[in-house]
């Protein structure tokens, strides 16, 4: 009897850690109270494939939200030094990278060392994808399996995530997932991942 | 008998001319009626006199203030707003007829070119001896195409086009591509028809002193473009205020893209050569890209026809003011009589506003 209420109880609490990780990937615009006001100032905004989103972000995080990021859509690894927060916008843009004057394969270098700085020096990383399935495809899939794994917390805008691709590779990866209905709930989203100042 | 014959030929030939004949500025003032913030109607024409008298001269409609500042004052800016450049996105069309029809511009001045490429609308690609016609309630539009009518040119298709300004490892485009009006910026003076239009309304937006200019296209629904603005990355902060404001007005959420160089011959570039803020809004239309015949535009379940205008005039408030904002020296420009939703806008397609 003991042993059947163990077993019961087992299954209990794997069901309800699972319920605990599917909430933690899909909840609708739900920030995970672990991470509220858990990001740190200064933060940094850039790309990751030379998508123009990033000015959205950009102007999001600091016209609206005044939240004082600093901003290059190509930062280096040094443009990055002394931030506590940095801001990944994804999505690979054909004329972005163009204007850039970079191949995919280029940026995906620059990102690939921005990312190892951030590790290095204990930078927390956001991914965030707000571009909906223009912001989907072979290019910018690959700056997404780039990144995702090595965020902190990945915010994607409806539309971005209708084949459950991020939710499959933040599930992988044990990234917590914040799925927002609009590129303003992911600002929302932002605002109360960062700590108040 | 030999007599009557060659009477009915001439009077075959003398009709076919008059109906070739048709003015752009008869063709769109037969769909849109000025309204009381109209302060002058001018033929684009007047701004390149080669055009005068063709298929390809179309209206200004200037609405505002139509006098400069005086010598030592600010100048009051100045925004146009172009459609039709292809005649088969017919959202930025009628967008531009809401405005002639129902705005007015207390402040600075406007400038509406709602078929810029009113040959576009003279043919179909199912019919290329006319346009479809589209029933809108008390309104009937033209669906046209996305290039000029090649019985209108004065020149033959090329056997490959470049645009006028690209570099000169620039790729040579399809000779066809001479009537697309958003290859032909800045245009020639002696070059085709579509070219001679681009030149006059590059002139229009010179003379005008134009600061902020937009121009509405639509997409298929496939397309990466589809919400979309397109603009030269140092007017991307006030696309993406603008994208911000949309998103709150209407639930779309737009991306952007750059513009550069290798988009020579395109709106959004060379308009910005010339000083200008200069955007291209795309929405989607569920008839592209073969301009099928047998898709409902009003009532179309993915992309009704309402919501297409809606957003487009709502991309068109908000692009201004952002980028008015983000001019330095302008003075004030204030546009009234934009819908509050998308209802209103379709019960002025039907005609029940």
């Amino acid at each position: 009897m003991v042993r059947k209420h163990r077993f019961v109880a087992r299954v209990l609490s794997v069901a309800l850690m699972a319920g605990i990780g599917v909430l933690q990937v899909c909840a609708q615009g739900t920030v995970p109270p672990s991470l509220q006001g858990s990001f740190l100032q200064p933060g940094y905004i850039t790309s990751a494939g030379q998508t123009s989103d990033a000015a959205i972000v950009k102007v999001l995080a600091n016209t609206r939200l005044k939240l004082g990021f600093g901003y290059d859509i190509a930062a280096k690894p040094q443009s990055i030094a002394g931030a506590k927060t940095l801001v990944l916008v994804l999505g690979a843009s054909n004329k972005g990278l163009g204007a850039a004057g970079l191949s995919l394969e280029q940026d995906i270098e620059r990102v690939k060392s921005v990312i190892a700085e951030a590790q290095k020096n204990g930078v927390r990383i956001i991914s965030m994808h707000t571009g909906g399935t223009a912001r989907r495809g072979e290019a910018s899939n690959q700056v997404i399996e780039l990144c995702v794994p090595v965020s902190d917390v990945v915010v994607v805008v409806e539309g971005g995530n209708n084949d459950g691709f991020f939710t499959d590779l933040c599930e992988k990866a044990g990234v917590p997932l914040v799925e927002v209905a609009s590129i303003s709930a992911a600002g929302n989203v932002l605002k109360s991942l960062m700590a108040q100042q | 008998m030999k007599r009557l014959l060659a009477a009915w030929c001439f009077l075959v030939v003398f009709s076919s001319v008059q109906v070739h004949a048709q003015t752009g500025l008869e063709l769109v003032c037969s769909e849109v009626v000025a309204g009381e913030g109209v302060t002058a109607v001018r033929p684009l024409s007047d701004f390149f006199p080669g055009l005068r008298g063709t298929p390809f001269d179309t209206p200004v409609f200037v609405m505002g203030d139509g006098a400069r500042g005086t010598e030592g004052a600010e100048a009051p800016p100045c925004a146009a707003i172009v459609a039709g450049t292809h005649a088969n996105e017919i959202a930025g069309v009628l967008a531009s007829y809401w405005i002639i029809e129902r705005c007015r511009v207390p402040e600075g001045r406007l400038v509406v070119v709602p078929r810029v490429n009113a040959s576009g609308a003279t043919w179909s690609l199912q019919d290329a001896s006319g346009p479809r016609f589209l029933e809108l309630g008390s309104r009937t539009i033209r669906y046209g195409t996305r290039l000029s009518n090649p019985a209108q040119e004065r020149l033959a298709d090329p056997g490959s086009f470049v645009p006028p300004q690209a570099s000169g490892n620039f790729p040579a485009l399809a000779g066809q591509e001479a009537r697309n009006l958003n290859r032909q910026y800045p245009g020639r003076q002696d070059g085709n028809r579509t070219a001679q239009t681009a030149y006059a309304l590059t002139l229009m937006l010179q003379a005008e002193e134009v600061r902020i200019a937009l121009d509405l296209h639509e997409a298929s629904m496939t397309s990466s473009l589809v919400w979309s603005m397109i603009t030269r990355p140092e007017h991307l902060d006030a696309a993406a205020l603008a994208a911000l404001d949309i998103e709150d007005e209407t639930g779309v959420s737009f991306h952007l893209e750059d513009s550069r160089d290798e988009f020579a011959g395109y709106s959004h570039w060379e308009w910005g050569k010339l000083g200008i803020s200069a955007f291209l809004v795309e929405t989607p239309n569920p008839a592209q890209p073969t301009d099928d015949p047998t898709i409902e535009q009003l009532h179309n379940a993915a992309a009704p026809l309402a919501k297409r205008v809606y957003v487009h005039l709502c991309a068109a408030k908000a692009l201004i003011a952002n980028a008015a904002d983000l001019l330095q020296d302008a003075g004030a420009l204030r546009i009234e009589g934009f819908p509050s939703s998308v209802e209103e806008v379709g019960r002025w397609l039907e005609g029940t506003l």
